[in-house]
């Protein structure tokens, strides 16, 4: 249809070209009296024509030569090639179309890594979940065993029993952990990050930890007006803010306090969570939010390198992120920036 | 390749550019406008010049035709007006000419209504109307219709020697020679020669006269068709045909060509004057030099949009290096700049061509003398306005890119740098304290040398052009030159002799008695006199006419006589001759009395024998006057007699002749005369019927006004011309002036444009500064302090430029004065050595220097110190 | 991957006695995606090495391959174009156009190319930045942290896939450091950039993935 269109409107160009000529040609005819300037008027008519023509096959040539060029660094791109780069800093429109076309292809290059990645991490993540599963799991199948294949006193059976449960609590544990990880990495869940209260979120997380700092005799001091929002999920920032607690309890001593500040800025909130526990060096203050990452002075205590993590993961999911501040012996305040 | 387009944001950019440094941009716009002017009005004098010697020289060819054919017939008139070459044609069927031997310089042409010659040749009447056939008015168009027989015997009737005359039109000049009154409706009596040679009187009905604009030398005097055919007997055969051609070049060949196209022969032809190639070339060299003052005028406009530019330089090399580190190509950056300079060039043509064709129209009356419309409007042409805005655009296009040439050189971080380091600069000064103000006002200075030198020169360079023109100006000498030139503050000149080609007319008598007794008795009048002419036939003695043809043929130091000189005057010539062969000459006698007496002698310089006033009194003596030189004497010796109407008179004294004592010029057999002051008393007993040719009137010039208010008075309607001190005051006030003119407008553009620069340095180095008196502040200077140490800066600022300024305006105006003086060949000059340019600006210079700095204080103090502090921009 | 790397490269100031070396002998390779954060002392050269980077200066010595291309092959105008086209540039004291409106400033590298904007990411980057209320300002009426918030969103602008801040915090508090740090990074993950940056702030370019120690004009 389009084609037929313009078919017509070359044939009306043609026809609107003749009438020109012969109107111009009849008019110098006519009206110029003068054989030397009719004759110039005529060559300078067909000169400004001919330019027309020039400049329309240039035009022509230029757009081909586009098309042919887009096409080469196709093929290129398309066969996995990279082309030589120089020629996209050139301020042409060529070079315009083709930057674009590289940046999708290293788009695409990227996503293709990262999804390569995703794939290693499951697997990563499948090894450590077996690795750290078969501990409890082969405890438990001690215990089992025993307690099935021996006979035991009453008191022997309970304590047994007792141990076994509490494997199984590890265990479980260690799923409910595995599974809200797996789940984050690999995004099956969505994050409902949206303008809430932050103190409810804040509350939530100390239930958590409320009764271990108890038993451990630390004082735990809250400031926080009730006012303040901040852009986040609440059930999941309280889990991270729980993990953050749950660990500053863990590694403080008895008698020590943990404090909780909320400091409402222009971008973030950020709430700091002091603690006067044992500190981390400052060379692994990178480090400590890795996976399955315990830090020596901290084997003595129980856990699986995950609660750091996940809090990372929690908060860098909703554009938020943390930072460490520590002295070794002092004390360790971590910050977790939320968007405000 | 196809380019990419991204050039809207340079507009964007540009725009925006704009409507933040609104004073800035004005400054820019107002620079080009002025240099626009400039241009315009220099362009515009040059063609004004070129146009005023072309008029000039069409005036004297008395028609604005470029060929005028003599003799052809109506056949060949029409056949050229087809010619493919001939725009229009004018064509004249003359009957004859004037043959009034008061006529004799002019060629007057009696000929039947042509309105296309008449407007070719600036001859329609302005006073009635052209002559037309009476009857028609007056009878039944009817009756002629029928036949043209009935028409015959109507203009019968109505013809010559019966009861109404024709009607006839005529120029001014012929008018007064011929002396016919100003009425419409005079009878008047005109002698004509027909083309055959014969003579004929007829009297004609004045309808209506205009003045002569040009034809002084040639007119028409107009009369109908009908009255035209009647008075040849048939139509006349033979016309004047004026072409005029559609591309005007080599006229004398194309005239040929013209008759050889059409195969004429034998036919004479004249060209006009103002397409003589040989005056066409003159003209042009006198325009040149008005065009050769534009080469230092465009050097003042490229001085001036430079400088502006340069002023804004570090903020243009920051800009540029901005955008530049954001990735702005250079062809990007190339836009930028030349769309800045077409922002500001746009608006600032049309300012710019309006000022300079006002400044045109105010200066072109005193470039081309002598029109009635303004020569400005006159000649007003296209190509003045078109060139001078693409030259402003140029200037300015050059000027803008400068910046960028040297952003394009350098890589974005050393632009970058470059900022840094004009900003540790400023931090440099902050560090001195204590007696703050003065010493800081010291190192300020010196950071901104750079800034105002230029400024500084372009003021020195106004400066000395300026007290250059003013020496000049002053030098040159009116009281000398109307010393030397005007022998009276007013002379009268009878209507006959008012111009240089009319023959004077003794018969008229333009000077009543009433006017004179007027005169006499006026209470302002000092001194006056009066002189009365006559041609008279006179003798010489061998003796005496052999001293004369020694004067007239001895040999001078460049190996010519006298007589060779006079080559081109075949009227003198011819005088000369029948003198030197039969004795027979005409000697003008001239009776004089009063004032007139003693200018005839005016300077005293008696070649021989010397004025005794009683001995002239009594009338037996009369004093000769003739061409003079160290050397010569063409006059009979002192104590000769000479036989005036058998009268004998003894010559007294020899004088050499004041040509500007009489006006109107003598006839044709007395080119060559002898001039001979008489007593008027005795002058009356010889010619007891005269006329007054020349008045001579001195006055109280503190009543000037009135005086000439009862001139103008007494003299309306007597046709008599007046000249005052004041023409000749006019004359070389004007010669003065555009001697000076340009000069004098390019200096005080110049002038205006280093004020300018000097004002915008100032303002420029307390605006980058900004952040610097904020520091200033904070760290505890006062207000107070900071605007004094603003003062000591301007004031030490204007003692360096005193100290550029004084001595060397001084010394280069005197040293170019000398120059001057030894060049020129001028001799009404009084060297008058005049700084008052100088002084005059400056004063000005003094506040300017004060003022500046402290009004952009203000300005940046309205903001806060903290706001102040906080501005990285 | 790695999409910046310095080979030896030396960069030197001043005539023979007294030359200043800004940099001397650097060899550095970044990571495609990774954040680098550069400290140092002032004058040990951090934003000359920045400046090569990004193509505002050029090394006496050694090569700078940035993106495969290396930078002293390219000419001038080439060089424009890989600046507004590769590299976001963050500048200490912002480099805003004064003259331009908010909204203008941040579109300023999109139109430099020529190139229509990508409204949604735009919508984002400045609802991020939160500068939505203030587009038809003008940059001096906004604050410091605020213009340095329009700095990124304008080095974010054109979609580079190279980001260079120096000092981006320095001109601010530490509240609005924290607060303008921490959107660069946030922004520069997000759109899988590459981060480098110069920071004073230890506290700061513990956020880094990788911190690089300059002394001198060298790596330590």
């Amino acid at each position: 249809m389009r084609e037929r269109k313009d078919g017509i409107i070359r044939f009306g160009m043609i026809l609107a070209g003749a009438v020109l000529w012969g109107s111009f040609l009849y008019i110098v005819w006519i009206w110029v009296p003068r054989a030397g300037i009719r004759y110039l008027l005529i060559l300078l008519w067909a000169g400004l024509c001919l330019m027309g023509l020039v400049g329309n096959l240039l035009q022509r040539r230029q757009v081909c030569r586009f098309a042919d060029e887009l096409c080469g660094t196709l093929d290129e791109l398309m066969a996995g090639r990279k082309p030589e780069r120089y020629i996209y800093y050139e301020d042409t429109l060529v070079s315009k179309v083709q930057g674009k076309f590289l940046q999708f292809y290293d788009l695409m290059s990227e996503e293709r890594r990262l999804s390569r990645q995703d794939k290693q991490v499951i697997q990563e993540l499948v090894s450590d979940i077996s690795h750290q599963v078969k501990t409890p799991i082969a405890n438990l199948q001690m215990f089992l065993g025993i307690l099935q294949s021996h006979d035991l006193s009453e008191e022997k059976r309970a304590e047994f029993l007792e141990m076994t449960a509490g494997q199984t609590r590890k265990l479980d544990f260690l799923m409910q952990s595995l599974i809200k990880m797996s789940r984050l990495e690999t995004g099956t869940f969505t994050l409902h990050v949206e303008k809430t209260d932050l103190y409810g979120t804040i509350a939530e997380a100390l239930n958590v930890i409320w009764a271990k700092a108890e038993a451990k005799d630390i004082r735990l001091s809250v400031e926080c007006d009730s006012a303040l929002t901040a852009r986040h999920d609440s059930k999941w920032t309280a889990e991270a803010l729980g993990n953050l607690l749950d660990n500053a309890v863990k590694y403080t001593p008895k008698g020590g306090s943990i404090q909780i500040g909320v400091r409402p800025w222009q971008f973030y909130t950020r709430v700091d969570i002091a603690d006067t526990g044992i500190g981390i060096p400052e060379e692994q203050c990178h480090q400590v939010f890795k996976r399955f990452w315990r830090g020596q002075e901290a084997a003595a205590q129980e856990g699986v390198g995950l609660g750091l993590y996940l809090a990372q993961e929690i908060i860098t999911k909703q554009r938020g992120y943390i930072s460490v501040k520590s002295v070794v012996g002092e004390g360790t305040t971590f910050s977790v920036y939320l968007l405000t | 390749m196809l380019r990419n387009n991204n050039l809207k944001i340079c507009r964007k950019l540009v725009r925006r550019e704009f409507q933040f440094h609104k004073g800035q941009t004005l400054l820019l716009i107002m620079a080009v406008t002025l240099v626009c002017m400039l241009y315009t009005f220099s362009f515009s004098l040059g063609n004004l010049t070129y146009k005023g010697f072309l008029y000039s020289y069409r005036t004297i060819y008395g028609s604005d035709s470029h060929i005028i054919y003599e003799n052809i017939t109506e056949a060949q008139a029409a056949a050229l007006k087809k010619h493919p070459a001939v725009k229009d044609t004018a064509a004249l069927s003359a009957v004859g000419v004037l043959s009034d031997e008061m006529l004799e310089n002019r060629n007057v042409r009696l000929a039947a209504v042509s309105e296309s010659w008449a407007r070719e040749t600036d001859s329609i009447p302005v006073c009635g109307r052209m002559p037309e056939e009476k009857d028609r008015a007056d009878h039944d168009k009817a009756v002629f219709d029928e036949s043209g027989l009935d028409k015959t015997v109507v203009h019968g009737e109505s013809g010559f020697g019966k009861n109404a005359p024709a009607e006839i039109a005529l120029d001014e000049i012929t008018m007064n020679s011929l002396l016919i009154p100003h009425e419409i409706g005079a009878e008047v009596p005109i002698k004509w020669r027909s083309a055959e040679g014969e003579e004929y009187t007829h009297t004609f009905r004045l309808c209506g006269w205009w003045e002569n604009q040009m034809g002084e030398t040639d007119s028409c005097a107009w009369i109908t068709a009908e009255t035209a055919e009647e008075l040849c007997g048939k139509r006349p055969d033979t016309l004047m045909l004026g072409v005029t051609l559609y591309l005007p070049g080599d006229l004398e060949k194309q005239a040929k060509d013209l008759l050889a196209d059409l195969g004429l022969k034998d036919i004479s032809y004249t060209t006009n004057l103002a397409y003589n190639k040989a005056r066409q070339d003159y003209a042009g060299r006198e325009a040149v030099k008005f065009y050769r003052m534009n080469l230092i005028v465009v050097l003042c406009g490229v001085l001036m949009i430079c400088h502006i530019v340069q002023l804004s330089a570090q903020q243009n090399i920051r800009f540029y290096g901005r955008v530049k580190s954001l990735g702005m190509t250079p062809r990007q950056i190339r836009v930028l700049a030349a769309q800045r300079a077409v922002m500001v060039w746009v608006p600032g043509i049309l300012p710019g061509w309006i000022l300079g064709f006002l400044l045109c129209v105010g200066a072109a009356p005193y470039v081309v003398v002598g029109m009635e419309r303004n020569p400005a409007f006159a000649f007003f042409q296209l190509w003045p306005f078109v060139l001078s805005a693409l030259l402003a655009g140029a200037t300015t296009l050059t000027a803008c890119l400068w910046p960028v040439g040297r952003v394009m050189r350098s890589v974005p971080a050393q632009a970058v740098r470059y900022i840094e380091s004009v900003e540790q600069r400023g931090r440099k000064g902050r560090k001195t304290r204590a007696p703050v103000a003065r010493r800081m006002a010291l190192t300020g200075i010196s950071r901104q040398k750079k800034q105002s030198l230029p400024a500084a020169f372009s003021l020195l360079l106004s400066l000395v052009v300026l007290c250059c023109v003013r020496t000049m100006g002053t030098s040159y000498d009116e009281e000398k030159y109307l010393d030397g030139m005007a022998l009276c503050d007013y002379r009268l000149c009878d209507a006959s002799a008012a111009s240089g080609v009319q023959r004077y007319n003794p018969k008229s008598r333009s000077i009543t008695p009433k006017i004179m007794e007027a005169l006499s008795v006026h209470p302002a009048v000092t001194d006056m006199g009066q002189a009365c002419t006559m041609e008279v036939p006179l003798y010489a003695k061998p003796e005496d006419r052999a001293r004369i043809i020694d004067a007239f043929e001895e040999v001078d130091e460049q190996g010519r006589a006298r007589k060779e000189y006079m080559a081109d005057e075949p009227d003198w010539l011819a005088g000369y001759e029948k003198m030197r062969e039969t004795g027979e000459y005409i000697g003008i006698v001239t009776g004089v009395d009063g004032l007139m007496l003693k200018n005839a002698m005016a300077r005293q310089a008696f070649l021989e024998g010397g004025y005794d006033k009683e001995a002239f009194d009594t009338g037996k003596y009369v004093i000769a006057a003739g061409a003079a030189s160290s050397h010569i004497r063409a006059t009979p010796p002192v104590g000769s007699k000479v036989d005036i109407c058998s009268r004998e008179f003894e010559i007294m004294a020899s004088v050499p002749l004041e040509t500007t004592l009489l006006s109107g010029k003598d006839s044709r057999q007395a080119q060559y005369n002898i001039t001979y002051y008489l007593p008027l008393s005795a002058f009356e007993e010889l010619f007891p019927e005269h006329g007054i040719r020349n008045v001579a009137v001195n006055i109280r010039r503190e009543e000037q006004k009135a005086f000439e208010d009862f001139l103008s008075q007494i003299l309306e309607g007597t046709g008599t011309d007046m000249f005052s001190y004041k023409d000749y005051q006019w004359t070389f006030r004007n010669a003065v002036f555009h001697l000076c003119m340009i000069p004098l407008f390019v200096g005080s553009v110049m002038l205006l444009i280093g004020m300018l620069n000097f004002a915008n340095a100032l303002a420029v180095g307390t605006l980058v500064r900004k952040r610097e008196f904020a520091v200033c502040e904070s760290l505890g200077m006062t207000k107070k302090q900071l605007r004094r140490m603003l003062l000591w800066e301007g004031a030490c600022c204007y003692g360096v430029i005193l100290v550029l300024l004084v001595p060397g305006t001084g010394i280069l105006t005197w040293l170019w004065g000398r120059w001057w003086l030894a060049h020129t060949n001028t001799w009404c000059i009084t060297w008058r050595f005049s700084l008052l340019p100088l002084w005059v600006s400056l004063p000005v210079l003094l506040i300017l220097s004060l003022a500046v700095p402290l009004y952009f204080f203000k300005k940046i103090a309205k903001e806060s110190v903290t706001e102040r502090l906080r501005e990285l921009e | 991957m790695e999409i910046i790397s310095l080979h030896n490269v030396k960069k030197y100031y001043g005539s023979k006695e007294n030359t200043v070396k800004a940099l001397d002998g650097i060899d550095l390779t970044i990571r495609q995606g990774a954040f680098t954060a550069i400290v140092g002392a002032s004058g040990s050269g951090k934003t000359t090495l920045l400046n090569m980077m990004g193509g505002l200066d050029v090394p006496d010595t050694g090569e700078v391959i940035v993106d495969g291309v290396n930078l002293s092959g390219l000419k001038e105008e080439q060089l424009a174009v890989f600046r507004r086209k590769k590299v976001g540039f963050i500048f200490q004291n912002y480099n805003l156009m004064p003259t331009l409106t908010v909204e203008e400033n941040i579109l300023f590298p999109l139109d430099l190319d020529g190139s229509a904007p990508d409204e949604g990411y735009l919508r984002e980057i400045i609802e991020l930045l939160g500068l939505k209320d203030r587009l038809t300002a003008f940059p001096d009426m906004l604050s410091g942290g605020g213009r340095q918030r329009v700095a990124i969103a304008r080095a974010l602008a054109a979609k580079p896939s190279i980001i260079l801040a120096d000092e981006p915090t320095g001109n601010l508090d530490s509240q609005n450091g924290q607060n303008v740090a921490g959107l660069l990074k946030m922004t520069t993950e997000l759109f899988h950039r590459t981060l480098v940056m110069i920071t004073h702030n230890m506290e700061l370019a513990q956020l880094a993935d990788r911190v690089v120690r300059l002394q001198d004009g060298r790596i330590v």
